[in-house]
């Protein structure tokens, strides 16, 4: 909401201030969010009075003069001027370098034209935005002076504020709203113009009636007869008061009732009398599917629910948002029916949301108005529609106003506020604090004081935490003493806190193991997760066909960026990302969502070295990342285990109870079916966190350590390339008994002497808790472990 | 024999001197120091010394040895370090592997949990998929009222499913505040919970919103909570996270779930009030939302106001992260270009 402070000191008498700082101040501590604030001065910036000492004709040029120009500034200006009317001695409005002419939005520089030297613009109306009168220069009167600021001559003192509204503070839609804020913060009373209207002695009950048929929609609606009108173009002052706020001038009476409504906060629509057929307004709902023309000259399909207005044969504006084209104010029009009424909120809120349909009137109407206003704006805009359109209004009002409301009364319990606020007023406190902004102090109730709260608040005070609340904004959020003493009363409910620690170690764990974090999108294009042969959640709303659908796993989106940083910074980057995060799935009857732990290479191998060499990431680099995650954390697999998937082979990961995750290399077919195009391999690891948080071994015992050094050994050997090292491992591992401590694979060698073989060698280690193991107790376990070997696998042992 | 001892003295400074490398240690080690070294002889020739004379030859005689050995340590000591020195480079780099980072917001969300969590707050985490009675219902909103407006919402596909109860009417979260609804329904006060989460709004994307962000939210209901806990806690919590000396003010506002509501703002954390490009010259940053838990939601998740008051708070990461860091654009929060992760 747009408003200008002038305007709201109009309806402040003797208002004064100190600052514009601290009344910013105020009006924030009141609630007023302020968005922007906009000084009327601004844009005549370098914009100054000055006066033509001397006029001479441009040498080169038939049409320009040259003028010295005294403004202000020490020295005369040199000032180029093309207009006719330019004379010496004039008093005119220059543009100094570095003004911004408004219209337009160029920038005054120092510039030869023609070879003459120009510092400055002598500037037209027109130039300045102040009309369209461009026939020549801007004269101004002699209340200017030389070298004064042209914003302060023209009185362009006023600020425009931009405040945000909250749909509970309709009635800070209006000016008279805001200045009762404002009153009430410095201790003023606001009050609107006075009315004194001159009847005529024809009465307006002859022209028309007023039948509300739907009086849950319409609770109140008065008409007023203004006949006569001039329809002309509105005088100055309502244009820029208009335009200050954002409105656009249209005519005298749809301008007024737009200055009314603004001032009041009371929308109002401004009937062509002449075109009312049968003399009468019906306010009814529409048939569903009917077609009315607003005066946007749109066709709209109404529902039977939208409220209209009518004449005995047709619809003439939709109730409360837009007025239709067969009856609005023309320059033609001579006789008026002007509209105020009271709608239902949630009627008009509704309707508007289904036309897809808002106004300033709606706007308000939604918020709730005030049921009284109704008769002061109607009277308000036809005094001033006979002062600025001749019109003459009828005697008396039609209102219709089937069922009076009746006063808002709350009772509000003393200590509730102190205990609620932690304060200690009084119930004097309490009863000026809320007289500041009109709620009255009726009578006590017992321990209760009953207030009656102002019909413009009727839509947002209803009960007594309403009135805490106002006493709580009116004493000042900032004034409410603070309480740090933060009281500990524990919860005996530790909601899910294992599991959440639980993720924070694994988000840490990745972190320190040299992944980068990431976030992405959960939305995304369900074209896509087809392949993944798993039915996602769709959204029935969505933004973009690219993000119709839920999630269904975690690396779709890391493909995605891989992608864009390979993009960026080449395809060796050494990419090591993490992500963890919701996955949705449709399970038919219900909805699932599953905590997941995404994990992803690709690339070069990280190791940044000067004696190293450089790789590609590999599987077995993913692999060997995931089994230290797993015991890092203390996780237990059952299980794992290579498969044959539609994407290609994976290894799948198993706790005792359930399937936990999987590790894979992403397939060429699977990015091209993405449409993902990354050039070096990716290797994903996804898991569900749930699943790993259950196999976290908890409760650890000691197990001793032996205090006798291990005995190394290597073995090397050679089997066909089709055997493969998990055979060999638990061969071995059989083989050697309690005995053999360690084990681990430290070379795999194939070449063209091995032709189909290949080599493996294998670092054994072992230990006892008795003593330090002799050859002669190692060497018939290592005769064992070639003899197996050599009997399951034809393994060749290497000499 | 006491002259002799000080030439000796002499002799081995002067010795000492010569030694270059660990050869002429060795050397210099075997002439004085070993068992048939000038060190040794001179202790056996101690026999030999008049009784009188001997106390002070004695005396002289280990004030030699340890001379001899000192000068030998330290010689020992200079000529391995420098002989270190002159195999390695050491101003090569040292081998490193990728730097490691946490998420901008993940860590921001884990952060401003953990300053609750000192303060007694446990962490809750709600389902992402809600419904209209935990959305919106249970929190004050109808469905006719105004402030849907202020929140987009994206509702879910639900052929094949029976929603016939409206309140069920599946949707993303718009706000964290259901997770307040689901404890309150099935947990007795005292509650003190932390809900840190994604949520979702049916907004056009720019750089300034996304139809996706994070909020995270606390709720406390207990008796006699108060508003002046409210400012105790959320000043407590600027103190925390954006800096010790900055003020925090409250404006009051309008939220369906709480009232009085405010908005809470921080002083600005880069130029201390005193307005700048980041506070839009105001000298205050907008970081939180709050109130006293309105009654209303009370009764709707069947706690008796009468008994219970509380308060609650919440705020969006994203921008509070945009202002705190001078991120531009929110949807570098998305691209997850490393360049800008490995930034934090």
């Amino acid at each position: 909401m747009k408003f200008s402070l002038n305007w709201v000191k109009e309806l402040i008498p003797g208002f004064e201030y100190n600052s514009i700082k601290e009344l910013n101040e105020k009006m924030i501590a009141a609630g007023l969010d302020i968005e922007s604030i906009e000084f009327e001065g601004e844009k005549f910036k370098n914009f100054v009075v000055g006066k033509v000492v001397e006029k001479t004709k441009h040498p080169d040029a038939d049409k320009l003069s040259v003028c010295k120009v005294d403004a202000g500034t020490g020295n005369l200006l040199s000032i180029v001027c093309g207009a006719p009317n330019v004379d010496a001695g004039q008093l005119v409005c220059v543009a100094k370098v570095g003004a911004i002419v408004p219209n337009g939005e160029f920038e005054i520089k120092k510039a030869k034209l023609r070879g003459v030297l120009s510092e400055g613009m002598i500037c037209s109306a027109k130039e300045l935005n102040l009309s369209e009168d461009h026939n020549g220069i801007m004269v101004l009167d002699e209340k200017a002076k030389i070298g004064q600021d042209f914003a302060e001559y023209i009185g362009a003192d006023d600020y425009v504020y931009e405040i945000g509204v909250t749909p509970n503070r309709g009635d800070l839609l209006s000016h008279i709203g805001v200045a009762r804020e404002i009153a009430a913060a410095y201790g003023y009373k606001c009050e609107l113009p006075e009315v004194s209207l001159k009847e005529e002695e024809e009465n307006a009950h002859n022209y028309v009636e007023v039948q509300i048929d739907n009086s849950d929609y319409c609770k109140r609606f008065r008409a007023r007869i203004i006949k006569d009108v001039e329809v002309k173009e509105s005088p100055e002052w309502l244009k820029k008061k208009l335009t200050a706020i954002g409105l656009r001038p249209r005519n005298n009476i749809v301008d007024i009732t737009n200055y009314v409504m603004m001032e009041t906060g009371q929308p109002m629509h401004a009937f062509d009398y002449d075109k009312i057929l049968g003399k009468k307004i019906i306010v009814k709902t529409a048939n569903e599917g009917d077609k009315f023309t607003t005066l946007d000259s749109k066709e709209r399909v109404l529902n039977d629910k939208s409220l209209m207005i009518c004449d005995a044969e047709r619809y003439l504006s939709i109730a409360g948002i837009m007025g239709g084209e067969n009856s609005e104010i023309t320059e033609t029009t001579k006789n008026v029916l002007l509209e105020t009424a009271y709608f239902d909120s949630v009627a008009i809120r509704l309707n508007a949301k289904k036309l897809g349909l808002a106004s300033d009137a709606s706007h308000r109407f939604e918020r709730g108005t005030d049921v009284e206003m109704v008769e002061y704006a109607s009277d308000r805009a036809c005094e001033l529609i006979s002062e600025l359109g001749g019109g003459k209004i009828l005697k008396g009002c039609v209102d219709n106003y089937p069922q009076a409301f009746s006063n808002v009364e709350i009772e509000l319990k003393i200590n509730k506020v102190n205990s609620f606020l932690g304060l200690s007023v009084s119930k004097e406190d309490i009863i000026s604090l809320l007289a500041k902004i009109e709620i009255e102090y009726l009578r006590d109730n017992g321990d209760n004081l009953v207030f009656k709260v102002p019909e413009f608040r009727r839509n947002d005070i209803s009960s007594e935490i309403d009135l805490i609340e106002d006493i709580a904004r009116i004493y000042g959020y900032d004034n409410i003493p603070q309480d740090s003493t933060f009281r500990f009363s524990i919860s005996e409910s530790n909601y899910n806190q294992g599991y959440l620690d639980f993720q924070q170690k694994v988000k840490n764990y990745f972190y320190g193991r040299g992944f980068n974090e990431i976030l992405t999108s959960s939305q995304q294009e369900d074209d896509k997760l087809k392949i993944f042969n798993i039915n996602p959640v769709k959204i029935a709303n969505p933004g973009s066909s690219e993000m119709n659908s839920m999630r269904v796993n975690l690396y779709y989106g890391m493909l995605n960026v891989i992608k864009n940083n390979q993009n960026h910074l080449g395809k060796d980057i050494s990419l090591k990302m993490y992500e963890t995060g919701k996955v949705f799935f449709d399970e038919g009857k219900y909805f699932r969502e599953e905590d997941r732990l995404c994990i992803g290479i690709c690339g070069n191998y990280d190791l940044t070295s000067f004696d190293g060499k450089e790789r590609d990431f590999d599987l077995f680099d993913l692999k060997g990342e995931v089994n230290m995650f797993l015991q890092s954390l203390n996780i237990q697999m059952k299980n794992s285990t290579s498969f044959t998937s539609p994407e290609g082979i994976k290894i799948k990961y198993e706790t005792r109870d359930n399937y936990a995750g999987e590790l894979f290399k992403v397939e060429s077919k699977t990015l091209k079916l993405l449409n993902v195009e990354i050039e070096k391999p990716v290797y994903i690891a996804e898991f569900n966190l749930q699943t790993l948080y259950k196999a976290v071994k908890t409760g650890n015992v000691y197990e001793p350590i032996s205090k006798f050094p291990p005995v190394k050994r290597d073995l090397s050997f050679v089997v066909e390339k089709n055997v493969v090292f998990k055979d060999i491992k638990d061969i071995i591992s059989k083989s050697g008994g309690k005995l053999l401590t360690g084990l681990h694979l430290f070379d795999l060698y194939e070449d063209k002497k091995l032709g189909n073989n290949k080599s493996l060698a294998f670092s054994l280690e072992f230990s006892s808790f008795e003593k330090t193991l002799t050859d002669e107790e190692i060497n018939p376990i290592i005769s064992k472990i070639v003899k197996n070997l050599e009997k399951e696998l034809k393994a060749q042992l290497r000499a | 024999m006491l002259d002799n001892l000080n030439n000796i003295n002499s002799e081995v400074e002067n010795e000492i001197k010569s030694v270059s490398d660990l050869n002429g240690l060795e050397e210099f080690r075997l002439k004085y120091l070993s068992r048939k070294g000038v060190v040794a002889t001179l202790f056996e020739n101690l026999k030999d010394v008049p009784k009188e004379e001997k106390g002070r030859y004695g005396k002289e005689l280990n004030e030699l040895k340890n001379l001899v050995n000192n000068l030998f340590e330290e010689k020992k000591n200079s000529l391995s370090t420098s002989e270190e020195k002159t195999d390695i480079d050491i101003t090569l780099e040292g081998r490193t592997y990728n730097e490691g980072t946490r998420h901008l917001i993940s860590k921001a969300l884990e952060e401003i949990s953990s300053i609750f969590v000192k303060i007694g707050f446990k962490v809750y985490d709600g389902p992402e998929i809600e419904d209209e009675f935990h959305n919106f219902d249970a929190l004050n909103t109808p469905w006719f009222h105004p402030s849907r407006d202020m929140q987009d919402t994206f509702y879910l596909d639900t052929k094949g499913k029976d929603i016939s109860d409206k309140s069920k009417t599946p949707l993303l979260r718009t706000h964290t505040s259901p997770g307040q609804v689901r404890v309150m329904q099935s947990h007795k006060p005292p509650i003190r919970i932390i809900l840190p989460g994604k949520v979702f709004r049916n907004e056009a994307i720019s750089a300034r919103s996304l139809s996706q962000f994070h909020q995270i939210e606390g709720l406390y209901v207990d008796k006699n909570v108060t508003f002046g806990d409210l400012k105790g806690t959320l000043d407590y919590f600027a103190k925390q996270f954006f800096g010790n000396d900055l003020k925090t003010r409250m404006r009051p506002s309008f939220f369906p779930f709480t009232e009085p509501s405010a908005e809470v703002d921080v002083e600005c954390f880069i130029c201390k009030g005193e307005g700048c490009r980041i506070c839009k010259h105001t000298g205050w940053v907008e970081i939180a939302g709050c109130g006293m838990v309105n009654p209303k939601v009370f009764e709707n998740v069947g706690l008796d106001p009468n008994e219970y008051t509380g308060f609650a708070f919440g705020m969006g990461i994203e921008r509070t992260i945009m202002v705190k860091y001078g991120i531009p654009d929110i949807r570098m929060f998305y691209e997850n270009d490393v360049r800008f992760l490995k930034q934090f």
